[in-house]
């Protein structure tokens, strides 16, 4: 294990100094005597598995939280941050893993709140705007000022929320997970912003799932375990699968075989189906298949989702699923045909933060017998059920009365994950079924979906991360503008040959003329 | 690494209490400010004040007597609020439910009690129910905030109700100067349960209302979808819930059990229909108080609603016996309402005191 060891300003305090943080939430010990250094100007990474307390103890420098014990010295200066608006005063800002922004707002409103421009008393509008043009020019993030937040795209939330963090006049910028909702195109344009940041010599502590990532943009990186640190390493002096080991404790395989199997009947049949952002998608999943969608964010693979979900409607074109025409079904029809679906936005569809672990896991099945029968829910079995899943997916949860707001980012999204994959559905709708999720835990969802599909369920599988689409699929389909433009099987499909087509540029023309 | 100074669940539960024994401490010192401004001695008036809400048998049974449509408002809020609903019309769900009941009762006089009586109760829920549909009506469809359409309408409510009794339904008969409808049958009157008090056998349904909601939203699959909706109204349409008709639904109910209380009133207090005597005494918004002291949670109502029904009543006690308004009552539900509100300020406050590091 390689220790951070002092560079150019070795004399220097840090300008971050966590000691023995200890933080406990009931029953569980989110953090056990944990150390952070943190060097001015550089890049540090947190790593470590879901509910390793990564977000706990950034809570607790953000001033959001307040550790049962420990000390925190900024510049080598003893300090209490007390509050979110001390930590500000400090100059540290957290973009949080969940957004926290008024939705009703506007971006400038959005950005200023809190340290408004005022003239004679009052808001004042201009100087709100002008603010975040200047802002956003000095670090490459444009966002259109007078858009309301509730029309922005993620990438965009995203940019907001730093650029909020800037103009409260941040040092210190905290960023929790920011790559997980973000496109890889998206991600490399947040790198270049953390670049800039560190040019102008401000210092950026930075979580992330994806140690490629980690290794890319970091300097040093602080690996949590259950609430320790095991381990402080110099990015440059280290590989991903020694990070891996120190989260994990073992070795990771991101490998595993995938059976060949002819595929069975149709289970999911999509014909000229248009709606809002999709045209004439006409595609099929059979049972014992796992078919993938690439495409560029923003290409209708969102829209796409709900089409076949039912939560949008559709405007041309049909939809069976398992045989049963539900074009015109509601949700809770095409979920009876046998569907599971796992959305894209965890904290929106997926889940209701403030019930409990039991009852998000109960969502969809809530009618099904044995867990419900004529209109009364038999308590015995839904928990029976809940524990179970808690179980098979390892969710680190208290008890199933728990809220779901207190868990872990990656554990709540294991919630999701484990309703939907259980009770053998013959259709499995799966949008990025491993964001936020940490390494082992991804490896043990992508073999759950694969069971699924040798088990005999047809898996549509929509996801931004090309690695995993090539390697859990059987095809591969291509989507660029609202149209599926592509199809390749799997054992074809490379990187660059997706890469064009994501670019929307069809393998025909790519000899002749790219006027595309 | 770690020693454990105390259990951590333990540490919660005494901090939860000390939070709670502050706020009403703050919230009496509220009132005493307000007596000492008007001149008078705290100490008699909060003597008086305990006096006349628990000081004698009478008292006490006019303290739950107060309480029964108190809390039944109280439980009408909740099962709004888990929908995710603000219904700020009880009183007129409550007045128009009252209304529908005496007059059904005085309609279908002649039916056996047996029967009149579960019809008259279930002719004025299905009144307050329907009344509160339009609201949630609008809402669903419309986009029109039913938290402002509820409350506009408790005044076409109050007016219409006054119209009717005073005229086309107007008791006659005694001469009597108060607009109020004819009596109801005396069978199916509730009888008192409390010799030498007015407390009647409507106190039953304080007991078996908040009951009857906790297990139908735990156990029944509908209580589920009414909470998902209200929960996460996205989420719930995902998981295949029609979270609109679940508004519906909801506000269905919530108008259904505040009409219940609205003819229980009729039923055990004042056997016709009087004009005003709904609304004056400000049933609806202690109920709504009572449902946010108890978050929500039906059983805890019980409790909030009586608290709030005895300082009514013994305030209107103390203002007998001293002079001091009774609006002092008001002051203290004000000053509980306001802590209430910084109340988790209170809680992390308290936490750091008692336990640093
Ligand atoms: N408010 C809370 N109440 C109870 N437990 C909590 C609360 N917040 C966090 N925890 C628990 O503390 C532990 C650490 O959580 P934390 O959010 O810091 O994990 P993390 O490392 O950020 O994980 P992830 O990668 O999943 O986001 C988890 O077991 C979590 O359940
Ligand atoms: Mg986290």
């Amino acid at each position: 294990m390689s220790s951070v060891t002092g560079q150019e300003s070795s004399n220097a305090p840090p300008v971050v100094e966590m000691r023995g943080i200890v933080k406990r939430f009931n029953q569980t010990v989110a953090l056990n005597g944990v150390d952070l250094t943190v060097k001015r100007g550089e890049v540090h990474a947190i790593v470590g598995e879901n509910g390793a307390g990564k977000s706990t103890l950034m809570h607790i420098l953000a001033g959001l939280i307040h550790p049962d014990r420990g000390q925190i010295a900024l510049n080598g200066q003893p300090v209490t941050i007390s509050s979110v608006e001390s930590a500000y005063a400090h100059g540290i800002a957290m973009v949080h893993q969940h957004f926290m922004l008024l939705s009703s707002l506007s971006v400038a409103e959005n950005l200023t709140l809190g340290k408004e421009p005022t003239r004679r008393g009052l808001f004042d509008r201009i100087a709100a705007a002008q603010a975040v043009i200047n802002l956003g020019q000095r670090y490459n993030l444009v966002v259109n000022h007078a858009a309301k937040v509730a029309d922005l795209s993620v990438g965009d939330l995203q940019r907001l929320e730093i650029l909020r963090a800037l103009y409260r006049g941040a040092e210190i910028l905290i960023l929790d997970e920011p790559t997980g909702v973000l496109t890889p195109q998206e991600a490399q344009g947040l790198f270049r912003v953390i670049r800039e940041l560190k040019r102008d010599g401000k210092t950026t502590i930075f979580i992330s799932h994806k140690l490629e990532e980690v290794l890319e943009i970091s300097d040093s990186i602080t690996v949590l375990r259950d609430g320790h640190v095991t381990g402080t390493l110099v990015t440059s002096q280290t590989t991903a699968p020694e990070i891996a080991r120190m989260m994990v404790g073992r070795e990771v395989f991101l490998k595993f075989d995938k059976p060949q199997i002819t595929p069975g009947k149709p289970v999911l049949e999509c014909v000229e189906l248009c709606g809002p952002g999709v045209q004439q998608a006409t595609f099929q999943v059979r049972a014992n298949e796992i078919v993938g969608i690439a495409g560029v964010a923003g290409n209708g693979q969102s829209e796409l989702a709900d089409l076949i979900a039912g939560l949008l409607p559709s405007t041309a074109g049909t939809v069976k699923i398992c045989g049963q025409d539900v074009t015109q079904a509601s949700v809770s029809a095409r979920r009876i045909t046998g569907f599971a679906n796992v959305p894209e936005d965890r904290y929106k569809h997926g889940l209701a933060a403030q019930g409990s672990v039991s009852d998000n896991l109960l969502m969809g099945v809530h009618d099904k017998p044995p867990l419900s029968r004529h209109g009364l829910l038999d308590l015995k079995a839904i928990a029976n059920r809940a524990v179970e899943l808690i179980k098979s997916f390892s969710i680190k949860t208290e008890k199933p009365a728990s809220r779901a707001s207190t868990l872990s980012g990656g554990n709540a999204q294991r919630i999701v994950i484990a309703r939907e994959l259980a009770d053998n559905k013959p259709f499995i709708l799966v949008a990025q079924p491993t964001r936020g999720i940490d390494i082992a835990a991804s490896e043990f969802v992508r073999e759950e979906i694969l069971k699924r599909r040798n088990d005999g369920a047809g898996v549509l599988l929509i996801s931004a991360d090309l690695s995993e689409v090539i390697s859990l699929s059987d095809r591969i389909l291509v989507m660029y503008d609202g149209r599926i433009i592509g199809e390749l099987p799997a054992a074809e499909a490379d990187e660059t040959r997706l890469g064009l087509l994501m670019a929307g540029i069809r393998e025909e023309t790519t000899n002749a003329s790219k006027t595309a | 690494m770690l020693q454990k100074p105390l259990n951590p669940g333990l540490r919660t539960f005494i901090t939860q209490t000390l939070v709670l024994l502050i706020l009403a401490a703050f919230a009496l010192l509220i009132g005493a400010i307000a007596v000492a401004i008007a001149g008078k001695s705290p100490v008699t008036a909060f003597q008086e004040l305990l006096q006349g809400a628990l000081g004698t048998r009478t008292n006490i049974a006019a303290s739950i007597t107060r309480s029964i449509p108190i809390i039944i408002n109280g439980v009408a809020a909740t099962i709004a609020f888990k929908a995710g609903l603000f219904n700020l019309g009880l009183e007129g769900q409550m007045v128009i439910g009252a209304l529908t009941g005496a007059v059904f009762a005085n309609a279908f006089k002649d039916l056996p009690p047996f029967l009149l009586l579960p019809l008259t109760i279930l002719a004025a829920a299905t009144a307050g129910g329907a009344w509160a549909l339009p609201p949630a009506w609008w809402q669903v469809r419309f986009k029109v905030p039913l938290l402002v359409t509820t409350l506009l309408l408790n005044y076409i409510a109050n007016y219409f109700a006054s119209y009717l009794v005073n005229f086309p339904l107007r008791d006659l008969s005694g001469g009597a100067a108060v607009p109020q409808t004819v009596m109801i049958p005396e069978a199916i009157r509730f009888g008192i349960i409390l010799e030498g008090t007015r407390l009647h056998a409507g106190v039953f349904a304080i007991i078996l209302l908040p009951i009857l909601v906790t297990w139908f939203f735990s156990r029944t699959s509908l209580g589920y979808r009414i909470r998902m909706s209200g929960l996460n109204p996205d989420f719930a349409q995902y998981g295949g819930i029609h979270t609109s008709r679940m508004v519906l639904i909801a506000m269905f109910g919530s108008g259904a059990v505040a009409g219940i209380a609205g003819v229980i009133q009729v039923l055990g207090v004042d056997f016709r229909y009087i004009d005003g005597t709904l609304v004056t005494p400000a049933f609806a918004w202690s109920g709504f108080i009572a449902a946010i002291l108890a978050s929500s949670n039906p059983l805890l109502i019980i409790g909030t609603g009586l608290f709030l029904a005895a300082l009514k009543v013994g305030a209107a006690g103390m203002q007998r016996n001293t002079q001091i308004p009774l609006q002092i009552a008001d002051v203290v539900q004000a000053g509980i309402i306001f802590m209430v509100a910084i109340r988790l300020r209170i809680g992390e406050f308290v936490k750091r005191l008692l336990f640093p590091n």
